[in-house]
C-alpha cells in the first residue's frame, strides 16, 4: 500500500436518511439522500471549516432520491458555465435542474415531459468535440432511453434553453432490470448498461446496437435464490479503454476489468487472501460494492461498499494503494441511531486537483465518501505539500 | 339491545310455527341479497331437493341463533355455531356463515358482531407472562392459545420490572411459535417479566387488533410499554404492522435488511412496483428508510425459520436493545 489519505472535513447527520449518491462539480460536492433532498457543499472553503455552515439544501422529491448525475460545461460561443443535475427519485421520476456560473441562486427546474415514472439510473454524455451531447436513462421496462441534450444560450447569460429530444433506445436485454449505467467520456461514444441478471452490455451510442456482452463471472453457484451477481456499479476509465464492473459475488463484492476495445476480461481486483479457497476467486471487498470512481489520470480506481471501507487500487499493479475504514466515530458529530445508521459506504468519488480548497488541495487529489450513517467525508492524498 | 333482537327473532319463529301448523298455507321466506335490492324467496315445498334442504337450513339456523341468544354467555363465534350441526351445513363452515349473514345482515340489517355478538372465528394467537387475562395470569410455561373473544385484561405486580410491559407482534405464525417454544424450553426470562407475544397470522383480524389495542390502552396507564414488531422487510410486512393501528408508536424491531442476511431475496418487478406505490402513497413514512434500502439494493428480507435458534436469539437481542434504549 503506497498512498495515504488524510481526512480534511466531514459532516455527520448530513441528511435525515441514508446518503446514497455523490457527485462533484467545480463549485460544489452534491450529495443526495432517501430523505428527498440534495445538498450542495461548498468546495472552496479553508481546511478548518464546518461544512454544515456552507451548505445549500434543495428539496427535490418526497419519496427520496437514489441517483445524482452532473453535466458541467462552458457553453460554446459563450462564457456561460452551466451545471445540469439529474436526480432519479424512488417514485420512478427524474427531475432535472440547472444553475449557471457557479451561482446556486440561478437554480432553475428544466421542464420535461419525459421521465415521470419507471426510470432508474441517469447519465450524461458530454461530447469532447462539442457536437452533440446526450442524456440517458435506464427504465424498469428493460430499455435505456437515449435523448439528445440541446442547450442554447440566448442573448443574455441567463437566457438558457434546454431541450431533450428522444433519439432512441438501447434494448438488447429487455428481460432484466437495467440497474446501472456508465457512459464512456471519449469520442468513442460507448455506453455500458448493467442488468440485475448479472449481464453487462456495451452499446454503441450512435448506432444503438450492442457491441459486447459480459456475462457474470460468478464462479461459485449457490442454491440460495437470493444469491445473484448484480452489477451494482459500472465505470469507464477516463481514457475510455477500460470498464470496471463491480458485481455481487455471494455476500462479497468483486471488481472485474474489461477491455472495451476488444471486449475481453482483463482481470480482477482482489485483496490478498490466506484462505485455502483461493482457487475459487478473490474478492475486492468483503461486502457488496456500492461505489466506483476513477481518478483523473485513470491510474487509480476507488471502490467502496458494505464492508465499511474505501479501497484505492493501482490499476497497473492491480494492488491496493490504500484502504480507508469508515465508522461513525470518524464524524465530528457522533450522535446517531444505532439501529439504522450503519457506516456502509454507499458512494465514492475522486475530486480532481484544484477543486477542494485548503492545504494540498491544488496538488493532491481528494476523495469524497457518503454512507448510510448519514455522514459525508472528504479526504485528500497525503504528501506533496 | 340483545334482548330486543332475541324478541324479534322469537316473533319470526312463532310466525313460522303458526304458519306451518296451518295446512292451507305454504311458508315462503322473503330474504334480500347483499345490496338489499333483489328479493330471494325460499319456499317450504319445492320440486327440487336442493330448495327443500335450503328451507330446512334457514329454519335450523334461525333456531340455533335463538338458542345462542338465550345463553348466559352471549359471545360466540361462527365456528361454534357451525359445530352445533356440522352435517346440516354439509361439513362446510362457509355455508353456515352465508346463511347467518343472509338472515341477519342482508335481510334484517343487523350486524352479526355488534347486534348478536357472533364474531368470526378467532385467528390471533397469544402467549406471554405477567399479564392477567380473564382472571388467569399468563405464564411462560403454558402453550400459546387463541385470543379469547371475551377478554378482560389486568396487570399484576412483578417486583423487579414492574414498570415495563413488552408487547411483541409477529407477522408469521411459525416464527411466533418458535419464539414461544424457545422461551418455554428456556424456562423463565428474568429480564422479561411482563411480556405479551401476539400474532395475527399475517394481516390481523378484528379480534386480534381489538385485543392488541385494548392491551395497550389498559396497560399504558401505569406501565411503560416497549411495543415491537417482527415482520419481513418488505411492503407486506410493513403494511401488516400498520394494520394493527397501534395507539402508541409500534417499532419495526426486525428484520432489517442490512442485518438479517439469512433472509435476503431478490425483489421481483412486482415487488418493485409495490415498493414504489407504498412510497408514493405514504409521504415521509417512518418506514421509508427501510423500504428505500430494499429498492436501492434490489433485495427484500424475509424472516424465516432457521435450523438453529439464531432467529430467536436475534429476537431476544432486539428486545433487550429496546428495553434498555427506549
Amino acid at each position: 500500500m503506497g498512498k495515504q489519505y488524510i481526512a480534511t472535513a466531514n459532516a455527520g447527520q448530513a441528511h435525515d436518511s441514508d446518503v446514497v449518491g455523490v457527485s462533484v462539480c467545480h463549485k460544489y460536492t452534491v450529495t443526495v439522500s432517501s430523505d428527498g433532498t440534495a445538498k450542495f457543499w461548498d468546495n472552496h472553503q479553508v481546511d478548518a471549516h464546518n461544512p454544515k455552515d456552507y451548505v445549500v439544501t434543495k428539496f427535490i422529491n418526497k419519496t427520496g432520491i437514489h441517483h445524482v448525475e452532473l453535466y458541467e460545461n462552458v457553453l460554446p460561443d459563450s462564457a456561460t458555465k452551466i451545471v445540469i443535475i439529474a436526480f432519479s427519485c424512488f417514485d420512478g421520476s427524474v427531475s432535472l435542474y440547472y444553475f449557471i456560473n457557479d451561482d446556486i441562486s440561478t437554480w432553475t427546474s428544466i421542464n420535461c415531459d419525459y421521465f415521470k415514472s419507471r426510470s432508474w439510473a441517469p447519465g450524461f454524455y458530454k461530447d469532447p468535440e462539442s457536437k452533440q451531447d446526450y442524456f440517458l436513462i435506464t427504465q424498469a421496462s428493460g430499455s435505456t432511453g437515449v435523448y439528445y441534450l440541446n442547450i442554447k444560450c440566448g442573448e443574455s447569460d441567463i437566457d438558457i434553453d434546454i431541450q431533450l429530444e428522444k433519439f432512441g433506445e438501447l434494448n438488447a436485454n429487455k428481460s432484466a432490470f437495467p440497474n446501472s449505467l456508465a457512459i464512456c467520456p471519449t469520442t468513442d461514444k460507448k455506453v455500458a448498461v448493467g442488468y440485475t441478471n448479472g449481464d453487462v452490455y456495451i452499446y454503441d451510442l450512435q448506432l444503438l446496437k450492442p457491441i459486447y456482452t459480459f456475462h457474470s463471472t460468478d464462479v461459485v453457484t449457490s442454491s440460495k435464490p437470493s444469491s445473484s451477481s448484480i452489477p451494482r456499479v459500472l465505470q469507464f476509465s477516463p481514457g475510455g479503454s477500460l470498464l470496471a464492473v463491480a458485481r455481487d459475488n455471494q455476500s462479497s463484492g468483486s471488481i472485474t476489468l474489461y477491455d472495451v476495445k476488444y471486449g475481453e476480461n482483463v482481470g480482477t481486483l482482489t485483496t490478498p487472501s490466506h484462505s485455502t479457497k483461493t482457487s475459487v476467486g478473490g474478492f475486492a471487498h468483503s461486502g457488496w460494492i456500492m461505489g466506483l470512481s476513477f481518478d483523473e489520470t485513470g491510474e487509480n480506481l476507488a471502490s467502496c461498499g458494505f464492508d465499511k471501507c474505501v479501497r484505492v487500487w493501482n490499476l497497473e499493479t492491480r494492488e491496493r494503494e490504500a484502504t480507508i475504514t469508515i465508522s461513525v466515530t470518524d464524524l465530528e458529530d457522533t450522535e446517531h441511531d444505532e439501529q439504522f445508521d450503519k457506516s456502509i459506504a454507499s458512494g465514492v468519488t475522486f475530486i480532481k486537483k484544484g477543486i477542494r480548497s485548503g492545504t494540498g488541495g491544488d496538488k493532491n487529489e481528494g476523495l469524497c465518501v457518503v454512507s448510510f450513517d448519514r455522514g459525508v467525508r472528504w479526504y485528500r492524498e497525503a504528501g506533496g505539500i | 339491545m340483545l334482548y330486543q333482537r332475541l324478541a324479534s327473532l322469537l316473533r319470526i319463529w312463532e310466525s313460522i310455527k303458526v304458519a306451518m301448523l296451518e295446512s292451507d298455507y305454504e311458508v315462503v321466506f322473503h330474504l334480500l341479497d347483499k345490496n338489499r335490492s333483489k328479493s330471494i324467496f325460499i319456499s317450504q315445498f319445492s320440486t327440487t331437493s336442493g330448495t327443500n334442504s335450503k328451507f330446512i337450513l334457514y329454519v335450523k339456523t334461525l333456531k340455533l341463533l335463538i338458542q345462542q341468544l338465550k345463553l348466559k354467555s352471549n359471545k360466540t363465534t361462527i365456528r361454534d355455531i357451525y359445530y352445533k350441526d356440522v352435517e346440516l351445513y354439509n361439513k362446510n363452515q362457509s355455508n353456515c356463515k352465508n346463511i347467518m349473514v343472509s338472515i341477519v345482515e342482508h335481510s334484517l340489517s343487523w350486524s352479526l358482531k355488534d347486534d348478536l355478538l357472533i364474531s368470526a372465528s378467532q385467528k390471533g394467537l397469544l402467549y406471554g407472562n405477567g399479564i392477567i387475562i380473564n382472571g388467569q395470569k399468563l405464564d411462560y410455561s403454558e402453550d400459546p392459545f387463541l385470543i379469547p373473544i371475551d377478554f378482560n385484561i389486568t396487570y399484576g405486580t412483578c417486583a423487579k420490572y414492574e414498570k415495563t410491559l413488552i408487547i411483541v407482534v409477529f407477522e408469521k405464525e411459525a416464527i411466533f411459535k418458535s419464539f414461544c417454544n424457545y422461551i418455554k424450553i428456556k424456562g423463565s426470562l428474568d429480564s422479561f417479566e411482563n411480556l405479551v407475544a401476539i400474532t395475527g397470522k399475517g394481516f390481523p383480524d378484528y379480534l386480534t387488533k381489538e385485543f392488541y389495542q385494548n392491551l395497550i390502552n389498559t396497560c399504558s396507564k401505569k406501565l411503560r410499554i416497549v411495543n415491537l414488531a417482527f415482520v419481513d422487510s418488505d411492503v407486506f410486512g410493513i403494511n401488516i404492522m400498520k394494520n394493527y393501528h397501534s395507539p402508541i408508536d409500534l417499532v419495526h424491531a426486525g428484520v432489517h435488511l442490512l442485518e438479517y442476511t439469512y433472509g435476503w431475496l431478490n425483489i421481483t418487478n412486482r415487488d418493485f412496483q409495490l415498493l414504489q406505490n407504498f412510497l408514493i402513497n405514504n409521504e415521509s413514512s417512518k418506514y421509508s428508510r427501510e423500504l428505500t434500502r430494499g429498492m436501492l439494493l434490489f433485495k427484500k428480507c424475509e424472516m424465516n425459520l432457521l435450523p438453529n435458534d439464531s432467529i430467536n436469539e436475534y429476537i431476544i437481542e432486539k428486545i433487550e436493545f429496546y428495553m434498555n434504549h427506549k
